[in-house]
């Protein structure tokens, strides 16, 4: 009885999403930024609903799955696409398929009946095992001999090398996105990183696949439409939420100058400008800078297109991980964002 | 009459906790190794993160830790500080006055640079 009346209340509540895009969605889904039946969430820890936007051929398909498995139950998966007969990832076999402009009411059915307990939670995708076989084996059950050697909970352990600061510490090899909040799709970085410095980085970008894209954007103010959910994205990541709201509500349709005037001038007043500069400074050119031009209403519409991958990378080195995100997230890196807006234009 | 009672209860307490203990430790054996991963955008970790890093913030936790103790003397000073009046106003502006100037000095070494 009182369990069910929670089950209720839960039901009402603003649904968690974790928003996983691949190819042919452009940047930041504003139909489901903005609702308030909806709250979107940075990490799959704290959703409930995955809702997985566009094509995920091959390895974004293994990234999905990986993603998938760590909602905490009960979970729901919604596919929003446009090409139902695409790539199918094991992660999205049994999810609902949404192929409206408005997935919304879909989520918010999913997660009522997720909650109500009408469905199953998803069951895992992956094997459970750990990533490389440990317990009973060696010495002390690490997989291995020594001190350094076997795989103590099925990984490696952290070797040193020299560092930024001049201290020989552990190294951490990892590989970060597609799927992290303010990523371009399908940017995926190889980072090594010591403490929250990066000391290597290679950035490199999953196939997206080909056929009929979800965002259709407005072929009249698509440069503009672009740069909004830019913003959006942008100011998500600051967690400047409601600015980011009211910068995704504008670019849903060709926006009014005046208001994105009054947009630009409310995002200066929160200082994020002051916080991006100095930050990735490629051609002379900072965080900021580039802030600063896209928030500028009487700039021109297209843009040009982000700095090669490599030049990128190189400018990642030495930087702390925030640093390097905002770097990242204040370009248009040559995926799928970019070319959505030379598909605007056409 | 009432010990018996409280000793039932206590048994029954003691039942239930030991069931939801074993259903916890049971659901937690299986289906967690895709779970429990580290969230990396669907990436992955190649070492596990127990690694040594460089903790940047270990000069100005040094220098709070050495200010906030010598703080500790104006509590006997504030108990005093009535009676002695401006003799003991005047002793604890000289304290302070040293203890700024090694603020100064941390300053121009650098212990407050975030690096």
């Amino acid at each position: 009885m009182a369990v069910a009346a929670v089950r209720r209340l839960a039901a009402t509540a603003p649904v968690p999403v974790f928003v996983a895009r691949g190819g042919g969605t452009g940047l930041l889904p504003v139909e489901l930024a903005f609702d308030a039946r909806l709250r979107l969430v940075v990490s799959p820890r704290h959703a409930t609903v995955l809702v997985a936007a566009g094509r995920f051929p091959g390895p974004l398909g293994v990234a999905v799955d990986r993603v998938h498995d760590q909602l905490p139950a009960p979970r729901g998966t919604l596919w929003w696409t446009a090409d139902v007969d695409g790539d199918r990832p094991a992660a999205l076999r049994d999810a609902s398929v949404v192929t409206d402009a408005d997935p919304v009411g879909s989520v918010v059915a999913l997660h009522r009946d997720l909650c109500l307990g009408r469905i199953r939670s998803d069951a895992a995708v992956l094997a459970d095992d750990p990533p490389n076989r440990f317990e009973g084996r060696g010495d002390h059950g690490q997989g291995g001999e020594g001190m350094m050697g076997g795989v103590p909970w099925g990984r490696p352990m952290a070797m040193t090398g020299d560092d930024r600061d001049g201290l020989a510490l552990d190294r951490l090899p990892v590989v970060l996105g597609p799927f992290l909040p303010g990523f371009p799709n399908g940017l995926r970085v190889h980072a090594v990183l010591q403490g929250d410095v990066v000391q290597e980085a290679k950035l490199e970008v999953l196939d997206l696949g080909s056929g009929p894209r979800l965002d259709r954007l407005d072929p009249a103010a698509g440069g503009a439409q672009h740069d909004l959910r830019w913003l959006a994205e942008a100011l998500r990541l600051a967690g400047l939420g409601a600015l980011a709201v009211r910068a995704a509500r504008l670019a849903r349709a060709a926006p009014a100058p005046a208001s994105r005037a009054a947009l630009a001038r409310l995002v200066r007043r929160s200082g994020l400008p002051a916080a991006w500069s100095g930050v990735g400074v490629i051609d002379g050119e900072d965080a900021r800078a580039r802030l600063v031009r896209r928030l500028d209403p009487s700039a021109p519409e297209g843009r040009s297109p982000g700095p090669s991958l490599e030049r990128v990378a190189e400018v990642l080195v030495g930087q702390d991980w925030s640093d390097a995100v905002v770097t990242i997230c204040s370009f248009d890196l040559p995926t799928d964002r970019a070319e959505a807006v030379i598909e605007a234009q056409a | 009459m009432l010990s018996v009672l409280a000793s039932a209860s206590a048994a029954f307490g003691s039942v239930l906790v030991a069931v939801f203990l074993a259903r916890g430790w049971r659901a937690g054996k299986k289906g967690l190794w895709p779970f429990r991963a580290p969230f990396l955008g669907g990436g992955i970790s190649e070492t596990h993160a127990w690694s040594r890093f460089h903790a940047r913030y270990y000069p100005m936790t040094l220098v709070f830790v050495a200010f906030e103790m010598e703080m500790m003397f104006m509590y006997p000073w504030a108990v005093v500080f009535v009676e002695e009046g401006m003799t003991a106003f005047a002793d604890m502006g000289v304290f302070l006055g040293l203890l700024s100037l090694g603020i100064l000095y941390a300053w121009r070494e650098g212990a407050f640079r975030w690096q």
